[in-house]
């Protein structure tokens, strides 16, 4: 009998967590410049909360307070924070509420830093340019028609999706039901040599594609293909260095623009 | 028909926006699959690929933390949208000019869009302090009221965003592309030549490392020569640069790692 409660319990806790999993894709949708996704964790994680404190609703209230003060972490490693903290409200005895929101929020302060900084390292820096990279690639090698965009697009979203659907309910559950081995996992995962990879990956991917586009391209402003490829790429290294030197995206597509407009002055002046 | 297109568009525009930074962030929004969307919408996708794929690689930033980037989606799609109204009217007019000026308005736009957007954090902070009382006091529903106003302040707006640019912005534009002289229309189609450069420079700084550099360098060398004289089966060598680049990924940086443990 005691098992078959346990074991009810678990698949609702389960239950409880994939909801709450769903719940963390809003968890931007309140974001404010003063606590940054506050409302948004709150919300993800009210549900569990209201089940711990089910009885004793000045807890709640406590802990509720508490989970309103600044949070702010990568998107998709959220759901790491959002196990720990669920399992912590659940395993710290209530006797002193004060010290226990202490306890917690200490811990979240402690967690949400680092995952912020190995999802924006790992997704924003690494898996969605090299995603978006191959679909632009595939467009640009072969043509702009229906199928190729299709697939291009496909495998671009597939990419990414994947391995953020993946990681993202992977911590959600580990963080909760194997917490105290989070860190340890997180520390024996090689982040920066996958980001590396990564980066690699995407510069043979690039090199490939520039190649293709160079090559491909049809109705220059040359007529000499080769001299027409010469002249891209060494705009393309002065983008380089432009960017290298943290001259932004704008500031270089307004200087081609208004680059563009003057020279075409001065050869219509000769 | 085209009333009722516009009115469509920026419904749509409006949903994909929440997914740029509010909702999700699945990649449902990047200019890759918006522009080609508005193109569909408007019967031309080949022209929405095409300044999709332009804008993707350029305006790639995500929102990390408190910064927010131009809206990418609004870029391609206003870009597309415009663009295909200019065609329809401006028959004998070179293309690539009227692509290079709609996006420049795009881009106008796109950073627009972003700058709503801190408008729209800053009206989250409001909507929060509105309810928080009642949060504290256990009124958890309240926290689903802020999600939906924050949610609703943001599409409303986008969708009264889109239609000003479509009504108002489109037929206005028209009329200043029309006074343009012949020596700006060359500039336009000059500049619309680079532009894509940008995309493959800005992506270049995204995964610049010291062998990836010159790893970078070797490829476009080599496979702009072979794609001179070979241009069939381009999967295969697409396929090929991958299994090299994972053996210099392999060589360069898991090899010792491997050995080690």
């Amino acid at each position: 009998m005691e098992r078959k409660v346990g074991k009810k319990l678990k698949i609702r806790k389960l239950i409880e967590l994939l909801w709450a999993g769903i719940k963390l894709n809003f968890i931007q949708t309140s974001w404010n410049f003063e606590r940054l996704q506050n409302i948004g964790f709150l919300f993800s994680i009210i549900h569990i909360l209201k089940r711990i404190y089910k009885e004793k609703k000045q807890n709640l209230l406590l802990s509720i307070k508490n989970h309103l003060e600044f949070f702010n972490t990568h998107i998709f490693f959220s759901s790491a924070v959002l196990g720990v903290m669920a399992r912590l409200e659940e395993d710290i005895k209530d006797d002193n509420p004060e010290q226990k929101n202490k306890e917690i929020n200490d811990i979240k302060n402690g967690i949400m830093g680092p995952l912020a900084a190995i999802g924006d390292a790992l997704f924003w820096s690494g898996i969605r340019p090299l995603a978006l990279l191959i679909g632009v690639g595939l467009i640009w090698l072969y043509n702009y028609d229906f199928k190729i965009w299709a697939l291009a697009s496909l495998i671009s979203v597939l990419l990414y999706n994947i391995p953020r659907v993946l990681i993202k309910y992977y911590l959600l559950f580990k963080s909760y039901f194997q917490f105290q081995e989070l860190l340890l996992l997180i520390q024996k995962i090689r982040f920066q040599d996958i980001l590396k990879s990564i980066k690699l990956l995407g510069m043979g991917i690039l090199g490939i594609i520039m190649a293709g586009y160079l090559n491909f391209k049809d109705k220059g402003v040359i007529s000499n293909k080769i001299l027409e490829s010469i002249v891209l790429i060494v705009f393309f290294i002065f983008m380089v260095r432009a960017f290298k030197k943290k001259i932004s995206v704008f500031s270089v597509f307004m200087t081609v623009v208004i680059g563009t407009i003057i020279f075409s002055y001065i050869i219509a002046g000769k | 028909m085209a009333t009722e297109k516009i009115v469509l568009i920026s419904f749509l525009a409006a949903l994909l926006e929440l997914d740029t930074f509010f909702i999700g962030m699945t990649l449902l929004s990047q200019p890759i699959i918006a522009g080609a969307l508005a193109g569909l919408i408007f019967n031309n996708i080949y022209v929405g690929i095409y300044i999709g794929a332009i804008v993707q690689l350029i305006w790639i930033m995500p929102p990390v933390g408190a910064f927010v980037p131009p809206s990418s989606c609004a870029i391609a799609l206003s870009t597309t949208v415009m663009s295909l109204f200019f065609f329809d009217i401006l028959q004998e007019t070179d293309k690539n000019s009227i692509m290079m000026f709609c996006l420049i308005i795009g881009v106008s736009f796109g950073y627009f869009v972003g700058q709503m957007d801190i408008w729209n954090r800053k009206l989250n902070t409001l909507i929060m302090h509105s309810f928080e009382n009642q949060i504290q006091q256990g009124n958890v529903i309240y926290l689903f009221v802020i999600q939906l106003l924050s949610f609703l302040a943001k599409y409303i707006r986008d969708v009264i965003g889109y239609l000003a640019l479509f009504i108002f912005g489109i037929p206005l534009s028209i009329k200043i592309f029309l006074t343009l002289p012949p020596q700006i229309l060359y500039g336009l189609k000059l500049a619309f030549w680079i532009v894509p450069i940008i995309g493959f420079a800005v992506i270049f700084n995204y995964f610049r490392t010291r062998i990836g550099s010159i790893f970078h360098g070797l490829v476009l060398l080599a496979f702009y020569f072979i794609f001179m004289f070979y241009k069939e089966n381009i999967a295969i060598l697409f396929t090929l640069v991958i299994l090299i680049s994972l053996l210099l990924i392999h060589n360069t940086i898991w090899k010792e790692r491997l050995e080690k443990n």
